[in-house]
């Protein structure tokens, strides 16, 4: 059930009414009611999905009572593993079995080595490396004693699979997001209304900017050989944007929907295209993926209170192993490797620390970075390796074509985007960038934000492009919920 | 609560004014109430013939069809009548792929069988970046009526019907150039748009054959138009390079079991500016020759291939 379908507003609509309506005096009521509509709307793309997050919860719920309560050093370790080779072996067989088999052949078959092995046809549950990591963070929480056991298991069960944030995320902790599921939960207007904002944010996001930049980007991205030059790069662009408004437009709808059920959870983006520097940017991209990565990798592995040839290489492996993380395809793993590599560079030369107060060097490392993120982008989006490499080397190829407006309109045919359309994607993605730089301006919001007639004259503006631009496109998929 | 589900009515109430203002107006249509005369919504066939045909279709589905772009506008549906004796219906539209005109021919099929179909068909549809996929958001839009009621053309529709419903003014389709000026862009612009960027449609090939074998098993009398351009238009393809594309466009034509009749080529039609609104369509006078020369069997400028 995606957000942006009108199933998801039926869905949701029931579930608010009967949520304060009806269950508004009973905790326990509301939980069990979480859970079951939870598990509903998981079960709603393939009900055999139930089974996985039923076991990982069962598994984990358990293990964690074990970890507590023993206090042998070793049988703690041994139970933390227990849970966490568990919940990375599902990981592992459902999302990358037939990568590495694939990967393995491929191998042999460079080497001539002839090879005859039976992959399978495995379906990749929506969200599972989403639930699995909130659900290890648990464990490893508990071994590391900053988090007591959920003694309630139908709360536990509802947080792991509540449906908010189940499929795409913000990752949880549980040290946030459990005792919620414990506290009585009265209906606060400013609240529900801030919800209400950000669900709005998050559907002009994914509706109006990301589903109409993507006719473009796919058309380019999915037989790149047919283009060269400018299509390239504004496809690339686009994508920059798409990936941004689609991923932090399904968080702005998950941490509203989740408030107007009474819940808070933490932001997952704070404007990252306006970072000065890439060690910035992914302290504003995906806020709770690289934070977990951070907690559960790169300090176990030494962090960088280590030598700068140890620090070098956690650095390496952790953004290799979130690329990873992403999705069973070298791409994502060449793409972690690559922001790896720029963190190294930018802490080898001490760039992340050059702070400017001119706001000219603020914007030019304003804008590298960007060029430097959505360089990376190209092996995200790119389907196989040598896509990406062709986009790589072609993008440029004919740039003498750029002054020549009929070269570059014929360039763009066959793209199924008119130039109206293009233009009002720019116009709409301006609109948000504008909004997000008042938003992270004091001054800019506190002089804007209070007049209603504003605020109320933005929520309508939003309201019609959506409506409008949902009927337009089809209900695109969110990106991130293949991984 | 109260607060939250007061000002919650209050966003929706624009949407939902909207929606019943449009259901009223009803440019295309779909709702089929008469408070807005027809004739009041003729820009709104114009804005979006796509729309506006299809929903006219499903209201009223026909068993003979003819499909197509702008350039089988000119092709007399009386006169097709009168020498057939049949009912037919235009289910053209403005800028029609070649796979959307496939797409139109199942859909209508679906509503009631089709026994006879007419496609107006040219090279320049038979390009692999001649692609474009409109009718499935027809189709998603005849499913569900708020596609309809919050669709950007059936707003600018509805504002022209109010317009020309309470003014005195007229639905103006001229172009906005002089006859020359619009000459001489469409030998230009047009052409290089058309024939600028060209690959072979594999997919296209594969829906053409695959459309032959259905009609020809479902026992569908087809008849492919190949229209008219005007010789300083069809010339074009000697700067690009494709008269062995077009050569092998007319050999695929040609080997299917439709009829095909082909009008493009250098004859007393194409030489003549007299026989053209603009290079790629022809007047009036030249539909009425094409139609007597096919459902007469008697050619004298067509040629079937």
């Amino acid at each position: 059930m995606l957000f942006n379908s009108i199933e998801f507003i039926v869905f949701f609509t029931i579930v608010f009414v009967l949520y304060w309506f009806v269950l508004n005096r009973h905790l326990k009521a509301q939980n069990a009611f979480l859970l079951v509509v939870s598990y509903f709307f998981y079960g709603w793309w393939d009900w055999r999905f139930l089974l996985l997050i039923f076991t990982s919860s069962s598994i984990d719920y358990f293990l964690g009572h074990q970890i507590w309560k023993t206090q042998n050093p070793v049988l703690r370790k041994r139970l933390v593993l227990v849970s966490i080779v568990f919940n990375l072996c599902f990981l592992g067989f459902f999302k990358y079995f037939n990568f590495f088999v694939d990967s393995f052949i491929g191998m042999l078959t460079e080497m001539n080595i002839p090879i005859n092995v039976y992959t399978l046809h495995i379906i990749l549950p929506v969200g599972i490396s989403f639930y699995t990591f909130q659900s290890l963070s648990y464990t490893i929480d508990i071994y590391k004693k900053k988090l007591e056991p959920s003694h309630n298991i139908l709360n536990f069960f509802a947080f792991v699979s509540f449906f908010p944030q189940l499929v795409a995320g913000p990752i949880e902790r549980a040290e946030h997001l459990l005792p919620q599921f414990f506290q009585k939960r009265k209906f606060d207007y400013a609240f529900a209304a801030s919800g209400g904002r950000l669900i709005l944010k998050g559907f002009f996001k994914k509706i109006v900017i990301a589903d109409s930049l993507a006719i473009l980007v796919d058309t380019v991205y999915n037989n790149p050989e047919a283009y060269t030059g400018f299509p390239m790069v504004v496809a690339t662009i686009f994508f920059t944007f798409q990936i941004y408004c689609d991923f932090s437009g399904y968080s702005d709808i998950a941490i509203g929907t989740a408030r107007l059920l009474g819940f808070d959870m933490r932001p997952n983006f704070a404007s990252p295209y306006f970072s000065r520097s890439l060690t910035e940017f992914w302290r504003r991209w995906h806020i709770s993926l690289s934070t977990w990565f951070r907690d559960y990798l790169y300090i176990p592995l030494g962090g960088n209170r280590t030598s700068t040839f140890n620090a070098n290489r956690n650095l390496l492996i952790t953004f290799t192993l979130s690329g990873l993380w992403h999705g069973a395809n070298w791409t994502y793993v060449i793409w972690g490797f690559v922001h790896g590599l720029g963190l190294i560079v930018e802490k080898t030369f001490n760039i992340q620390k050059a702070d400017s107060a001119s706001v000219l060097v603020n914007a030019m490392r304003m804008i590298l970075t960007l060029i430097f993120v959505a360089f990376a982008w190209i092996f995200f989006r790119s389907n196989n390796l040598s896509d990406a490499i062709y986009i790589i080397t072609h993008m440029f190829s004919d740039i003498r074509d750029y002054t020549d407006p009929m070269a570059m309109s014929l360039k763009f045919r066959g793209v199924g985007l008119k130039p109206e359309d293009l233009l009002t994607s720019v116009f709409f993605l301006v609109v948000l960038l504008v909004m997000e730089y008042v938003m992270a301006n004091d001054k800019l919001r506190t002089l804007i934000y209070p007049n209603p007639r504003i605020r109320w004259a933005a929520y309508y503006f939003f309201l019609i492009a959506i409506v409008f631009s949902a009927t337009k496109n089809p209900a695109g998929n969110f990106i991130y919920f293949q991984f | 609560m109260k607060k939250f589900l007061t000002k919650f009515f209050y966003l929706l109430l624009p949407l939902i004014v909207w929606g019943i203002l449009i259901a009223i107006i009803d440019p295309f249509n779909y709702f089929g109430f008469e408070v807005f005369q027809r004739s009041a919504k003729k820009e709104a066939e114009s804005l979006n013939t796509l729309i506006y045909r299809t929903i006219d279709y499903v209201n009223e589905p026909c068993e003979n069809v003819i499909f197509g772009d702008s350039r089988t506008y000119n092709i007399p549906l009386e006169r097709i009548e009168e020498i057939s004796k049949r009912k037919y219906k235009k289910l053209n539209t403005n800028g029609a792929k070649l796979n959307e005109i496939f797409d139109l021919f199942y859909f209508a099929n679906s509503k009631t069988p089709i026994k006879r179909v007419v496609i107006g068909i040219n090279f320049n549809m038979f390009n692999k970046f001649g692609h474009e996929d409109r009718v499935e958001g027809v189709k998603r839009m005849l499913n569900n009526p708020f596609m309809y009621v919050y669709n950007k053309d059936v707003a600018e529709a509805a504002y022209s019907t109010i317009k020309y419903t309470f003014t005195d003014k007229k639905p103006d389709f001229a172009p906005p150039m002089s006859r020359k000026e619009f000459w001489d862009w469409s030998i230009n612009t047009k052409a290089s748009h058309w024939y600028g960027k060209y690959a072979f449609p594999e997919k296209l090939y594969s829906q053409l054959l695959n459309f032959d074998k259905f009609a020809k098993a479902n026992k569908i009398d087809v008849i492919f138009i190949i229209v008219p351009h005007h010789s300083d238009f069809h010339k074009r393809l000697v700067d690009f390079g494709l008269q062995k594309e077009e050569a092998k466009f007319k050999q695929i034509m040609s080997g299917l079991s439709a009829k095909v009749y082909d009008f493009d080529y250098v004859n007393s039609i194409t030489s003549n500016t007299v026989n053209f609104e603009d290079p790629i369509h022809y007047t009036n006078a030249v539909g009425n020759t094409i139609v007597n020369e096919i459902w007469t069997n008697k050619l004298i400028i067509g040629k079937e291939i």
